[in-house]
């Protein structure tokens, strides 16, 4: 079974992305903030992660610093969601070692396309 | 692609976009306190928030509006005039009761003289700023 995780604060959005997910046969765990994703780093053996940037608490470019640091994630498909996509996500994704990053608001078609090549990546 | 037919044709998805829709009074309301006190920081994350969300529920006038006043409130120096902050406030407000009430895009105002405006303001043409 394919198991993602999800930070993502907005609640709508989290629905959204936890249905089409759902939808295609994978299971996933909602963090609402930064924090929480951290805690539950390895807790399954995860094969993707979704980090929303503007979190609470602590946010997407935080936790993916974490993420790279974890030696049982170090590895893992991390995909940011972002609504800015400026240079300075482009420079913080490339040096903190973001797989992809996907602009809000995005397509939800869009996102399982990406979803599910990361996941093929990964598996 | 996600079509508007998308979201009416699958029941679970027709559900979570008028879960959505659902929110939009909560977001009017805020919208209208965060005008009348003034208080860019709020409007700001409302903006963003807006922004960010309504375009993947098919809603991308919202998401325009959203961002324009995002971009506006970030380009104007010091407080901004507050009779243009209601005007722009008022837009956002009028589209998302559009969309409240039809479940469709609310894509007819972005022809309103008001989205022009803010387009314009947040392109960075110096307006809406106190002088």
């Amino acid at each position: 079974m394919i198991e993602i995780l999800l930070a993502e604060d907005e609640e709508h959005i989290a629905k959204l992305v936890a249905f089409k997910i759902g939808k295609e046969g994978h299971t996933v765990t909602v963090a609402r903030n930064g924090q929480e994703a951290i805690d539950l780093l390895t807790v399954k053996p995860w094969a993707l992660i979704i980090l929303d940037v503007m979190m609470p608490l602590c946010d997407g470019w935080q936790v993916l610093k974490k993420i790279r640091q974890e030696p049982k994630c170090a590895n893992l498909p991390v995909l940011m969601l972002t609504a800015k996509g400026n240079q300075q996500d482009y420079a913080n994704a490339a040096e903190l070692g973001a797989t992809q990053f996907l602009k809000k608001p995005f397509d939800p078609a869009e996102l399982v396309s990406v979803i599910n090549k990361l996941v093929r990546k990964s598996t | 692609m996600t079509h508007e037919t998308d979201w009416e044709n699958d029941s679970e998805l027709k559900a979570l976009r008028d879960d959505y829709v659902a929110s939009f009074d909560a977001r009017i309301s805020a919208l209208d306190e965060a005008v009348r006190g003034g208080s860019v920081v709020e409007l700001k994350t409302l903006a963003h928030r807006l922004a960010g969300t309504a375009g993947t529920y098919g809603f991308d006038s919202l998401t325009r509006a959203g961002a324009a006043l995002e971009d506006w409130l970030g380009n104007t120096s010091g407080p901004p005039d507050v009779q243009v902050l209601a005007r722009f406030g008022s837009l956002l407000v009028d589209m998302l009761s559009a969309a409240r009430e039809s479940r469709r895009d609310p894509s007819h105002l972005l022809q309103d003289p008001r989205m022009k405006e803010l387009t314009s303001a947040a392109s960075g043409t110096p307006s809406g700023a106190k002088s």
